[in-house]
């Protein structure tokens, strides 16, 4: 059987099938951030260790409460920051807006680090 | 249908069933709060358990440095030795005595710009506290005069540090987490790792690859947080950043940072930023704040007469220069 | 005791006109899968999933209920030929395995009002890679990683289920018919 012949066989719902796939292909790649260098994830840490991992496509405002003290977070347009902190200095809080992977966000008085995480590292290590 | 390796991967790595895993280099990492700063301790191990007691012994040598180093508890080494200042010379560890030589050779190379004796003037400025603010002038005058690096007594023969006036106070700061990071990184290459980083902050000990391949490191951008200078890649070398925009305050439209200068007993203004890329973390570490503090001029005359150092400036105008060593190294380098 | 020849419309065996084709179409499956996992992949991470070719024969010419029996062997002798039965492995094999027939299946059922099917064995096999990774995925979400990471994979898996379930449809489509006139033909003639 040639290729055309076989072709003939395929269907319109055939097609359609490939053609949805393909656009969910190049619409969650886009969306998700793979053609930019941003980050897709937010991984928050205390005292070093995760205690959250919050996608960056989804706005919201979140605290965290650590023994030290109160942190809250908010995702919005694929960015995270510290919107508040109970600590004294508020150096966290000044920090502003993050979005690449390799920028931090950390609030030491209270031992929260807010780090973006993509699906691979492209930095080893930055010097501050 | 595809099998996609990648998910069995992430499978296996999540899950302790498998944990010999042969594909690519075993790269680990943990964060502790030490030294007043986040540290972060990057390893390439053959497995979790190794790395595990690695980061342990690690972390335990950093406490042990710190409680040596550092000035905010009385019983420190550094501590004991400022309360005997103007008194007695105080016998000290084989380690300080040999952290302070470099620290005085550093002192001596800058004139000054780098000075371990720096303390009082930290102290008044009190970046470390919550609300700080701008001293009197008389009190920046008093406390300059206590700034001199000349002044501190180093025997070696009996172990001893002195501090020949009364009210000097040593300030390691500018050398403690170089020398930390360097003395860990030795710590986990005598144990055998084939690499891996110490990042006390942005005072950075690399050696040996990642796998195949050199480490990447990135450098901030002094004036924009999003954004990065470049990148290098290392292997067997310590880098420092020495930055204006890492702890400072704001009075009156004024940005007033952490890295003072002896001279004036106020922040520098000359430069933006100074990173440094030498083999040492100490030298690395006291550097970059010395040459911060000279300014791009004297910086680079300096650097020119330095072999094996290599270093980016951002002068205050946010132009950048480079040794020549450096020249091209720089991966996307966006000044 | 089952009959030897199935009546037509019992269910509850396979007749041997479709037990030998059957056994031979696993047999195939079986080495093509092994096969697979030796030789180096098209793509870092992806793989074409061959196997899945024998899947959408069975699946024509014998039915959801064979095709699901070619799959259960499939993944069982496989797994005991690559040494990974009851492993992580074998649990993702199987899930996707699995999970990608019964969609096929449930596709194959469909009829538009005029009679027709709307999707050929290509559609077929585009939807069961598909689910086949998506099955994957959820196995590795619930057991392994429990982290929404793993889900920002799927616009990644969806491009190479596109890939290679049209590369695998547009083999099994010839390939059934050819088998469908090849067994039509009485033996020996």
């Amino acid at each position: 059987m040639s290729i055309r012949q076989t072709l003939k066989l395929t269907t319109g719902g055939d097609l359609v099938l490939l053609l949805a796939m393909v656009a969910l292909t190049v619409g969650g790649l886009w969306s998700l951030g793979w053609s930019s260098p941003h980050g897709a994830l937010a991984v928050i840490e205390v005292e070093g260790s995760p205690r959250e991992h919050l996608s960056l496509r989804v706005d919201r405002v979140l605290s965290i409460h650590t023994e030290r003290g109160t942190n809250i977070v908010e995702i919005r347009d694929g960015r995270i920051r510290m919107v508040d902190a109970s600590c004294p200095n508020r150096v966290c809080v000044t920090q502003g807006w993050i979005r690449h992977r390799w920028e931090e966000i950390v609030c030491l008085p209270h031992r929260v680090t807010i780090r973006i995480r993509g699906l691979e590292e492209e930095y080893d290590a930055i010097t501050r | 249908m595809m099998r996609p390796r990648f998910i069995l991967f992430i499978a296996l790595g999540g899950s302790l069933l498998w944990s010999g895993c042969d594909q690519g280099p075993h790269v680990v990492s943990r964060t502790q709060y030490l030294m007043g700063t986040l540290v972060t301790v990057t390893l390439v191990a053959p497995s979790e358990e190794e790395a595990a007691a690695a980061f342990e012994d690690a972390f335990q040598e950093l406490r042990r440095l710190d409680q040596m180093l550092t000035t905010f508890d009385s019983g420190s080494e550094v501590n004991r030795v400022n309360a005997a200042a103007g008194k007695r010379p105080v016998p000290v560890s084989p380690e300080l005595i040999a952290v302070m030589e470099e620290a005085l050779a550093v002192a001596r190379l800058t004139e000054g710009a780098f000075d371990p004796t720096v303390g009082p003037l930290t102290a008044l400025w009190g970046f470390e506290q919550a609300e700080p603010a701008v001293p009197a002038e008389s009190a920046i005058t008093a406390a300059r005069r206590l700034v001199n690096y000349r002044d501190v007594i180093l025997d070696r023969a009996k172990g001893t540090i002195f501090l020949k006036r009364a009210g000097m106070r040593l300030d390691l700061g500018g050398i403690g987490k170089g020398y930390a990071a360097a003395r860990v990184a030795h710590l986990l290459r005598e144990r055998g790792f084939p690499g891996g980083i110490v990042a006390a902050a942005g005072d950075l000990q690399i050696f040996g690859r990642k796998g195949d391949r050199p480490w990447r490191i990135g450098i901030q951008h002094p004036r924009d947080r999003n954004r990065l200078l470049g990148s290098l890649m290392a292997t067997d070398q310590a880098i420092s950043t020495s930055g204006d925009y890492e702890r400072y305050f704001e009075r009156g439209g004024q940005r007033y940072h952490h890295l003072l200068d002896p001279k004036t007993g106020r922040p520098a203004r000359d430069c933006q930023s100074v990173t440094v890329v030498t083999a040492e973390g100490s030298r690395a570490d006291a550097l970059a704040t010395g040459l911060f503090v000279l300014g791009p001029e004297r910086a680079k005359a300096l650097l020119r007469r330095l072999p094996g150092v290599e270093a980016i400036l951002m002068d205050a105008q946010g132009k950048a220069w480079v040794t020549p060593g450096l020249e091209g190294a720089i991966e996307g380098f966006a000044p | 005791m089952p009959s030897p020849v199935e009546s037509p419309g019992d269910a509850s065996a396979l007749s041997r006109e479709t037990l030998v084709p059957l056994a031979a179409l696993t047999a195939i499956a079986v080495v093509v899968h092994s096969a697979e996992q030796i030789l180096p992949a098209p793509l870092p991470g992806v793989r074409l999933g061959l196997a899945n070719i024998l899947t959408l024969c069975a699946l024509d010419l014998f039915g959801l209920r064979a095709a699901l029996i070619l799959t259960v062997n499939r993944v069982l002798l496989g797994s005991l030929l690559s040494g990974t039965f009851l492993g992580p492995a074998f649990l993702l094999s199987g899930a996707g395995g699995i999970a990608s027939v019964l969609a096929m299946g449930l596709l194959y059922q469909i009829r538009t009002p005029g009679g027709r099917r709307p999707f050929s064995l290509v559609g077929l096999s585009l939807t069961g890679a598909f689910v086949h990774n998506l099955a994957q995925l959820s196995v590795v979400h619930l057991l392994f990683v429990r982290h929404p990471e793993v889900f920002f994979l799927l616009p990644l898996m969806a491009g190479a289920a596109a890939a290679t379930g049209l590369f695998n449809g547009l083999v099994a489509l010839p390939l059934a018919a050819h088998l469908r006139l090849l067994l039509a033909k009485p033996v020996g003639s």
